[in-house]
């Protein structure tokens, strides 16, 4: 199991942002179920949250890591801050934050740091771990919080905060970030041993993708340049138009393969999506016309002079579909006589007219055509999602074949080349060292597109079992999921396992990656559907979804389920019932005897959320320690300045609303 | 002949072969829920025989296997009075809406004309032969935890495929899927000593899953 950071205590002094109060000056921060920061634009909300997060990760960052942007495929790698960086607090105040520090108190399992950094440069200056003092060495540091979370490097231990502890304003969703997904599911529930190996073995794929992509490079130009210099021969005009055309469609088809190989990856998504929609479009088909049925087997079974089972049913079928099963041909005119014989009240199979008793029935018409809408509704879309189906086979099936094609052109190519230049007179001796030198960097690149091969067949294999491994807990995310999700939604939303293809680096076969995906009913889907992207979704449940799912994974992979959710700013846009189902979630996952901790901030005037919150936290105050006043413990924007009565209003209102909620 | 007419056949020879085994082992009338699992059953050990999957995709449900097309054909073959249907009722799952619940069996004179053809040719008559071998298996567990046994089955019961996605057993063009796969690894565990035949091999993964199973309680 990985332990979560949870925040126990955090100090600031000297730091001019935060001057405090005049008997208690800087900012003292006891963390405690949920702690709520309030403020308006630049009184440092945002910078208090990120001072939590660089606290914890120091003058370090990902490699290539763009906040906001999928993780991608690359090496994990940890990065020294850029200065700007490690000004960020600095730049902020007008003294370059000269002798200002933050001091945090956190726990990381059964382990207790404290520890305190310069806010001039993120320096560590102080390292307390069980009340033992430390090196203020900052590999030191890392080690200790590395071991002490259970995982595999100090770029896991960021990555873990920056997906997972950490809600920043510019963040992406986990859910559907399906890159970053597998990192933080092997981070999480891989042993860090086996982390490490996944680790090994990626960036050694990946960077012997790299070279083999900058051989290829060089064996293309040497191509080129070889290709210029025999242009400039005079030789037998037919084996220099031979030649001229052969190396020219060379690259082409290359370039050509390099392409469909990528969108093979795409196109083999969209089969297995499509393949699904159909599927699930086919079995609620199957349900709407059950009920269908059922309902037109009641009315008729009211209308029938007879029980006998297979009559029913047979009618049953035909007035459904317009299909007979005795034939199997349509009939729909036998269809329309059947229902008028129903209509008229009459034996269906005789035509006699019926006695009341026999007419009776349960099924009112509304029902009738609430079914029949739901049953078209249901063929509209098993008719599209098939249409899409067989639409994206087609297309996958075309670029497996133009791959095929590909890679058999560009082989015997290849062989016809080295056979018109080894026909080559002997005279052009330059010419025919180069083409020799060429001919060696040709089986050079082959020789590393094999071993590539090879590794990445390795880490596939090793990929495989350590899928498995993560798809034991499989069911245990999903229903941690569905529990949060029920309660922070009203539509029905499940988390589902499934595995997902990705390359590796930019060349060959892509890996199966575990993954989850996400299935939400909505408005035109009575049962879960896919949700691929986030913009299949509102924005306010795009960052419930998100939350839920970042609830899940500590409740499921800490130590003891506890951690501490850090959220900037969120969703203010919500209506009021949501409001307070999404304050409901986060207070009982905040709530006082969990160990859990929350820490939220907002906007004195954004939204109903705060008010909520406030309201089931039972904080009646600004004075309450569970929030972090900045209107009165930052120092005043030029707007607070001028306007300070104008936010004490709306702060008393707010706290009048949440005593009223 | 269209291909699709194909599958249509194959499936309804299937259905046909499958409660003509119900019938040899006295288990009819097959209930729908069985007549799906029994159908996926074929499918899944299909590769053990070296025969060619008619289903290879199907979605994975928490009910258990449940193929629309299959369904559509048994229908098909009520109409045409191939199947006679009994216990025709609704009921509604909380999990996939309305769903038919009814119990099938042959009418033998149609029935055992349809099988007659299919064993005069060679081909067709091991499928037949096939589909009759893996009933009398499974007629080997009580009818009521055939649901049991898919939930256990080595495909079926894949953590790594969750309910409401698609389980494609033939999707591993150079290997059989898990559950032929853990079939066929009885034969090499016991080879060169003894050399296990195809049916045998059926037999023995079916013992296995009811092993598990009772293991399972």
């Amino acid at each position: 199991l990985i332990s979560f950071p949870v925040f126990d205590r955090l100090h600031v002094a000297g730091y001019d942002m935060y001057p405090g109060a005049p008997d208690a000056p800087g900012l003292d921060i006891v963390f405690d179920g949920t702690t709520i920061v309030l403020g308006a634009n630049g009184l440092g909300k945002t910078t208090l949250v990120t001072m939590l997060f660089r606290m914890c990760v120091g003058p370090a960052e990902l490699a290539n890591f763009a906040p906001g942007e999928p993780l991608g495929n690359r090496i994990l790698e940890v990065r020294a801050a850029r200065p700007p960086e490690r000004r960020v607090f600095a730049d902020r105040v007008a003294d370059k934050a000269a002798d200002a520090t933050a001091s945090l108190v956190m726990r990381l399992g059964p382990r207790s740091f404290a520890w305190t950094r310069s806010l001039r440069d993120l320096s560590l200056l102080e390292l307390q771990v069980d009340d033992e003092g430390q090196t203020t060495d900052e590999e030191a540091f890392r080690d200790l919080f590395v071991e002490a979370a259970g995982l595999r490097d100090f770029a896991d231990w960021i990555l873990l905060l920056r997906f997972i502890s950490f809600y920043f304003e510019d963040r992406g969703a986990l859910v559907w970030d399906a890159s970053a997904q597998r990192q933080i599911l092997r981070l999480l529930f891989l042993p860090p041993d086996l982390s490490q190996q996944w680790g090994t073995l990626e960036a050694d794929v990946l960077s012997r993708d790299t070279d083999m992509r900058n051989l290829r490079a060089v064996v293309n130009r040497a191509e080129r340049e070889m290709l210029a210099a025999e242009r400039d021969l005079e030789r037998e005009p037919a084996t220099k138009e031979k030649l001229d055309e052969l190396q020219a469609e060379q690259p082409r088809d290359i370039k050509a393969l390099d392409e469909i190989s990528e969108t093979l990856v795409i196109l083999e998504r969209d089969q297995a999506r499509a393949r699904l929609d159909a599927a699930i479009a086919a079995d609620e088909r199957e349900s709407a016309y059950r009920e269908l049925e059922r309902l037109q087997l009641m009315s008729i079974a009211a209308a029938f002079p007879s029980q006998d089972e297979t009559i029913t049913y047979l009618f049953a079928k035909l007035a459904a579909d317009s299909r007979c099963l005795v034939c199997g041909q349509d009939a729909p005119g036998a269809v329309e006589a059947l229902r008028e014989r129903v209509k008229e009240e009459r034996c269906v199979v005789c035509g006699s007219a019926l006695r009341a008793s026999r007419r009776a029935t349960n099924v009112t018409r509304r029902q009738l055509t609430r079914a029949e809408n739901a049953f078209a509704a249901a063929e509209t879309r098993l008719k599209r999602t098939t249409d899409v189906k067989e639409k994206a086979e087609e297309a996958f099936a075309v670029a497996v074949l133009q791959v095929r094609e590909l890679r058999a052109r560009i082989t015997h190519r290849s062989a016809e080349i080295d056979a018109q230049i080894a026909q080559l007179p002997p005279e052009e001796g330059e010419l025919r060292e180069r083409r020799d030198e060429l001919s060696g960097l040709r089986a050079g690149l082959d020789e590393k597109v094999a071993e590539l091969d090879e590794a990445r067949q390795g880490f596939a294999t090793f990929v495989a079992d350590a899928r498995r491994r993560i798809a034991e807990r499989a069911q245990a995310v999903q229903q941690t999921f569905t529990a949060f999700a029920e309660d922070f939604l009203f539509e029905q939303c499940e988390l589902r396992y499934q595995p997902h293809f990705a390359r590796i680096g930019q060349s060959g076969e892509a890996i199966e990656y575990p993954a989850f995906d996400l299935d939400m009913t909505g408005a035109t889907f009575e049962s879960p559907v896919p949700r691929g992207g986030p913009e299949q979704v509102s924005e306010s449940q795009r960052e419930f979804i998100d939350l839920a799912f970042r609830m899940t994974l500590m409740t499921v992979a800490g130590e003891g389920g506890v951690g501490s959710l850090a959220i900037d700013a969120p969703e203010s846009s919500l209506d009021a019932v949501f409001v307070q189902r999404a304050a409901d979630v986060l207070t009982r996952f905040a709530r006082r005897d969990s160990n859990n901790r929350l820490i939220v901030t907002s906007n004195l005037i954004e939204g109903d959320l705060i008010p909520e919150l406030l309201r089931q936290n039972g904080i009646r105050s600004q004075d309450d320690p569970h929030v972090v006043d900045l209107l009165n413990l930052a120092a005043p924007t030029a707007a607070i300045a001028k306007l300070r009565p104008s936010y004490e209003v709306v702060r008393a209102r707010l706290f009048e609303q949440a005593a009223g909620a | 002949m269209m291909p699709a007419d194909v599958q249509t056949l194959r499936r309804r020879l299937r259905v046909v072969a499958l409660l003509a085994g119900a019938r040899r082992a006295g288990t009819t009338p097959v209930g729908i829920s069985q007549l799906h699992a029994l159908a996926y059953f074929a499918d899944a050990l299909s590769p053990v025989w070296d025969l060619r999957i008619v289903d290879t995709q199907l979605l994975k449900r928490v009910a258990g296997p449940f193929s629309p097309a299959l369904q559509a054909d048994v229908e098909d073959l009520v109409g045409q009075g191939v199947v006679i249907p009994s216990d025709v009722q609704y009921v509604q799952d909380p999990d996939s809406g309305w769903r038919l619940q009814a119990a099938y069996r042959l009418h033998w004179s149609f029935g055992a004309r349809i099988l007659d053809e299919a064993r005069s040719f060679k081909r067709w008559e091991r499928e037949v032969r096939f589909v009759e071998e893996v009933v009398l298996a499974f007629s080997t567990i009580d009818q009521n935890r055939l649901l049991a046994a898919v939930a256990t089955d080595a495909s079926y019961g894949d953590f790594e495929v969750s309910a409401g996605r698609l389980l494609d057993i033939a999707r591993d063009e150079e290997h059989p899927n898990l559950t032929a796969r853990v079939a066929l690894r009885f034969r090499h565990l016991l080879e060169p000593k003894v050399h296990l035949r195809a049916p045998e091999l059926v037999h023995l993964y079916v013992r296995e899953l009811d092993r598990r199973m009772s293991r399972a309680g």
